[in-house]
């Protein structure tokens, strides 16, 4: 029988989760390209929510509707428009021989490299991340107190500890919305594009260079291959072309594996701190098990 | 970005067969085998020359002269380069860039010093070809050796014209007994290609040019408005990417 338990009522685990999950921030950057069109991307991205409910039999934390915010989510699309050139025809034509004589074409109107469409998605795109986890017991042995006695290591703010981890069982991430205004955005991401490229140029050239393109804005989508679900056409960009969804899950996976114990303590642990004249009196712990119920998360230990 | 622009494309609105210029071509045919000089004049002066060869051996129908090439940097020079064409193969002479009223003269290299000019932009010969594109919608005139013939409509495009007629140019002989029409019509880029029957001359006038209608900014705004009215806002399709750790095989 364990000499010493430590429960943690759901309520408190929730509130060590919070400040765990106030700690993550990532950025990410990445580029692609798909003939005419590459686009590439710059996101940050933080935790905010989610709800704790501990599990009995099996053992498990599981996490719902923890919030993923992207600030800052940027974007910026390369498109290869065509060029504005003479077309080639055929200046003499003879019976049975065909064409004999052919004008060269020449290009009067083109960009290089290509247009860029910068547009800014902070805050459009809403997903949660659920997941189980087990409680993953780990003694830390601290490099830094090597040769150092246990209560040398203690002073020194160095001592071995005992850490909890939470480790990922599974986690989903769910695509939940697209705000409408994306569309708006995209829209005025092109007008503002069209308007860079063709702005020096007269009206009517304007005009025809849109005519001869086939209607400059219908070539975009196309080139973009936007259909008219833009929501499915952004989120396959993000989640399949760059993988952000995934990236995600795997970094968020990382960090609660990895980065930061959700609970830890000292051992020896100092059940007497030190006064003027006596050290402290520290207490080895040792066959730690772990049990979650229904409604606390218990560490049992024996200690001496 | 850098946009690259021709600027004197865009402002033409003068077409004369006298001079090489933007959005136009001449095709001059070299009959004969034998050494051939091409003079390249600007206000009646040599300031280029163009060795030609032509030969039963070359295979070449066809060759282009680019006058963007006669650079203040290469004015006064004789171009080292030899330009092969077969016997009645045609010099297609074009200026990709600028409209600096070039003139040009053909030369057959023979017994008289300098060469016998066999033919000259300023005075297009029977059978010689020259071709044009106009640009700016409205109305023209062209003129034939100097007196009136016809009028030519560059159509103002909407998104219902064809771009298919680009394909095709329209042609029209110059000179001789012609009944021309009373108008022309065709589409911005589309060729005009006047075949001569008689010496002479073309030009070609800009005289009213069609408002700017403004079509990009109504197609752009005509775009948006069918976008917000096909994409019913309905409930996203959930997706759900997942992660599972190896180390549980029997994770969901």
């Amino acid at each position: 029988m364990a000499h010493v338990n430590l429960a943690v009522n759901e309520a408190a685990f929730k509130e060590v989760f919070d400040v765990l999950r106030d700690n993550l921030a990532l950025s990410k950057s990445d580029s692609g390209s798909w003939g005419p069109f590459s686009a590439s991307y710059s996101a940050g991205f933080r935790l905010e929510g989610g709800d704790i409910d501990l599990k009995n039999s099996p053992d498990e934390v599981h996490i719902d509707e923890l919030d993923i915010v992207y600030d800052p989510l940027s974007l910026s699309l390369g498109i290869d428009i065509p060029e504005l050139c003479t077309p080639s025809f055929c200046l003499i034509w003879i019976p049975f021989a065909g064409c004999v004589l052919r004008v060269p074409s020449y290009c009067i109107f083109s960009a290089d490299p290509d247009i860029s469409i910068p547009i800014d998605l902070g805050g459009i795109i809403q997903s949660e991340i659920s997941g189980a986890f087990n409680v993953d017991t780990r003694y830390f042995n601290d490099p830094a107190n090597a040769g150092m006695s246990e209560h040398l290591a203690q002073a020194n703010g160095v001592p071995d500890k005992w850490q909890f981890y939470l480790e990922p069982i599974w986690l989903d991430l769910d695509l939940i919305d697209i705000a409408d205004t994306v569309g708006n955005i995209l829209d005025a991401a092109i007008d503002w594009a069209i308007d860079t490229l063709l702005g020096p140029l007269p009206g009517v050239i304007k005009d025809i260079f849109s005519w001869f393109l086939g209607g400059i804005v219908d070539v975009i989508r196309g080139i973009l291959d936007i259909g008219d679900d833009i929501d499915e056409w952004l989120s396959d960009l993000f989640g399949v072309s760059f993988g952000l969804f995934d990236f995600v899950l795997t970094e968020v996976a990382k960090y609660f594996a990895n980065k930061y114990p959700f609970f830890e303590f000292e051992n020896p642990y100092p059940i007497m701190e030190a006064t003027s004249d006596l050290i402290p009196v520290l207490m080895p712990v040792a066959n730690i098990q772990t049990d979650i119920t229904d409604t606390e998360f218990v560490i049992s230990a024996d200690i001496g | 970005m850098k946009r690259i622009i021709n600027r004197a494309a865009l402002a033409k609105t003068t077409f004369n067969s006298n001079h090489v210029g933007v959005l136009s071509y001449h095709a001059l045919q070299v009959k004969e085998a034998g050494a051939y000089l091409g003079h390249v004049l600007y206000k009646d002066k040599v300031v280029a020359t163009i060795n030609i060869d032509s030969s039963e051996g070359c295979g070449n129908m066809q060759a282009n002269i680019d006058f963007l090439q006669f650079t203040k940097e290469r004015i006064g020079h004789t171009s080292e380069e030899i330009i092969s064409i077969k016997p009645e193969g045609y010099l297609v002479l074009i200026n990709s860039s600028g409209d600096t009223p070039y003139r040009f003269q053909l030369l057959k290299v023979g017994k008289k010093p300098g060469g016998d000019v066999i033919a000259d932009t300023y005075k297009l010969g029977q059978g010689a070809v020259y071709a044009c594109t106009l640009l700016i919608p409205g109305s023209y005139t062209l003129r034939h050796n100097g007196k009136n013939t016809t009028m030519i409509r560059v159509e103002y495009p909407t998104a219902q014209t064809d771009r298919k007629r680009l394909q095709e140019p329209v042609r029209i002989k110059v000179g001789g007994k012609q009944d021309y029409k009373k108008e022309i019509s065709v589409l911005p880029m589309q060729g005009l290609v006047f075949e001569f029957e008689t010496e002479g001359s073309i030009e070609i006038t800009l005289k009213e040019q069609d408002k700017d209608k403004g079509l990009l900014q109504k197609q752009i705004l005509e775009a948006q408005k069918s976008r917000k009215g096909t994409q019913k806002k309905k409930a996203m399709t959930k997706k759900t990417y997942k992660w599972r750790n190896p180390k549980y095989p029997q994770s969901k």
